[in-house]
């Protein structure tokens, strides 16, 4: 111990929430997402701790859009952000966003829980606005001006697609159901439902292109 | 059964894919056709990209506030149970980040290339020591408070140490002259006697340092990043061989890091001690200065790993320097 402090006495206390830890954090505000990503590839927690402000609202919100179950849903953001550090070296920054990425985690990962609690149960899909606007009165909404900005982008460019592609896709994408299971449904031929889709997907990726930015801290 | 080259049969299947529409067997096809199509592969990143939208398009929730906690505290488990005792440390470094700049957009400087080191040295500090400054503020105020009230510790202890000191060098010559005493009993008083040596030289640097007239103040810090108002004073001993630094408001170091000084030699950087606070954000670091004293001419403190660094991190909560 330094011979001033000793003979000051100790003078060490118990760390508490200190507000360096802020001033660090601000640090990584300037950061890309992907920046962030190789940060935690060295492990770096407070890197993960930034992308999970940025991200965690979005992917519980879908998880919990399609789980409807808030206990599961946190089950899920966890694990997404637990793949996302330990798989984190896995991403290629030239194979697409990291956004593309991690909603694909998000969304493989609830789509998983969502077949696990149907499996062999039948399901009944009256309408494909059943899907939509779902709320529950213990979730309280995420009050973000970014978030409610991007939703109404991204919500009327779901809008514009022609109702046949859009109810394939939100069948699939929200309601969990295979290709096959939604030609059934919609009595349609199987081919038609994945011309459907693939048109849709397109359409939409170009709809959104320059229009989503990185959401900030 | 579809040969998993037929890239016809396949290709309509991607959207299927990426929105996780296909069963296992039509998913399998899909990812033994990828491994050897980069159209498809190419598709396929376009198709992610349109399905990853559709995150946006669902009303947003927030997560439970400890959910973060609760996946730190995993990791934590999990880094904790898979390494070393002795690799603990390089562990926590990240906790307390020191961010690889070559990730920030722009490339920035070190933060000390840019910092204003005007602390102006005059003959005078050559000749003697730096005068004291008069420094307005209730941190210095507080300062001075605390070396005032040291010099009464001083006074009052300085005198109980001496006689005790006194005393116990009777005992060891006692010892020593007593064939009884056995050389472990000689080593231990010998040990207690240097021990107090040790302080009494701490209390002696103590008094001397703080009689107004013998010390001086050659900086006074201003907050940095530190959103509260912390504040320094830097303390030159006479023998201009070591100094003090006297700290303010600042909030404990991050777990797993420290302050540290840093003395500012012709435009580099020198390390100095780590140190923590107590809970007023107070703190005494002690300096060895290597060479003359007047030819520092400013002193920072930044949060570092635990031990200290050989460089300056960017996280910079007090700047010294001669305004």
């Amino acid at each position: 111990m330094d011979r001033l402090q000793r003979a000051f006495g100790p003078g060490q206390v118990a760390p508490r929430t200190y507000p360096l830890h802020e001033v660090a954090r601000l640090e990584y505000i300037e950061f890309t997402d992907e920046a962030l990503l190789a940060q935690i590839v060295e492990q770096d927690r407070l890197a993960l701790e930034c992308l999970y402000q940025r991200y965690s609202t979005r992917v519980f919100s879908l998880s919990y859009r399609m789980l409807l179950d808030q206990g599961a849903s946190e089950e899920v953001t966890q694990d997404v952000f637990l793949n996302v550090w330990r798989r984190a070296a896995s991403y290629k920054p030239g194979r697409g966003k990291f956004t593309t990425w991690l909603f694909g985690i998000a969304h493989h990962r609830t789509i998983d829980e969502l077949r696990k609690r149907t499996r062999g149960k039948q399901r009944v899909v009256e309408n494909v606005d059943d899907f939509l606007n779902l709320q529950s009165a213990d979730i309280q909404p995420a009050d973000s001006a970014v978030a409610n900005s991007e939703y109404a982008t991204v919500r009327k460019a779901l809008m514009n697609l022609p109702d046949a592609q859009r109810a394939v896709i939100e069948m699939s994408y929200f309601g969990g159901f295979t290709q096959a299971e939604i030609a059934v449904k919609l009595d349609q031929p199987l081919g038609t439902v994945k011309t459907r889709m693939r048109l849709g997907l397109k359409k939409l990726r170009v709809a959104l292109a320059s229009k989503l930015r990185t959401p900030e801290l | 059964m579809i040969d998993p080259q037929n890239h016809e049969a396949i290709s309509p299947d991607l959207a299927g894919y990426s929105l996780d529409a296909l069963d296992d067997d039509a998913r399998e096809l899909v990812e033994l056709h990828l491994a050897g199509c980069e159209d498809c592969t190419s598709e396929l990143e376009e198709l992610m990209e349109g399905a990853a939208n559709l995150a946006f398009t669902v009303p947003t929730v927030s997560p439970p506030s400890g959910l973060q906690d609760r996946i730190i505290a995993v990791i934590n488990a999990e880094m904790n149970s898979s390494e070393e005792p002795q690799e603990l440390i390089e562990t926590l470094r990240p906790a307390v980040p020191t961010p690889d700049i070559s990730l920030a957009e722009p490339v920035r400087a070190p933060w000390y290339a840019n910092t204003r080191l005007a602390w102006g040295v005059s003959s005078g500090i050559a000749a003697a020591f730096i005068a004291l400054i008069a420094v307005a503020g209730v941190a210095v105020t507080r300062l001075n408070d605390r070396v005032d009230n040291l010099t009464a510790q001083v006074a009052a202890q300085d005198s109980e140490i001496v006689a005790f000191t006194a005393s116990l060098g009777s005992m060891e010559e006692d010892a020593k002259l007593a064939s009884s005493v056995d050389a472990q009993q000689v080593s231990v008083l010998q040990e207690s006697t240097d021990t107090l040596e040790q302080q009494l030289n701490d209390l002696r640097w103590l008094q001397y340092v703080t009689s107004v007239g013998s010390w001086s103040t050659s900086s006074f810090f201003s907050g940095g990043l530190q959103p509260q108002a912390a504040q320094g004073v830097f303390i030159t001993h006479s023998s201009g061989d070591q100094a003090l630094l006297m700290v303010n408001g600042l909030g404990p170091a991050p777990v797993g890091s420290v302050y540290q000084v840093w003395l500012t030699y012709e435009g580099s950087m020198v390390p100095g001690n780590t140190f923590s606070v107590d809970q007023d954000g107070y703190a005494v670091v002690n300096l060895d200065l290597s060479g003359d004293a007047t030819e520092y001419i400013g002193a920072s403190v930044t949060v570092e790993p635990l031990g200290g660094s050989a460089s300056p991190s960017d996280f910079v909560v007090l700047i010294g320097s001669d305004q």
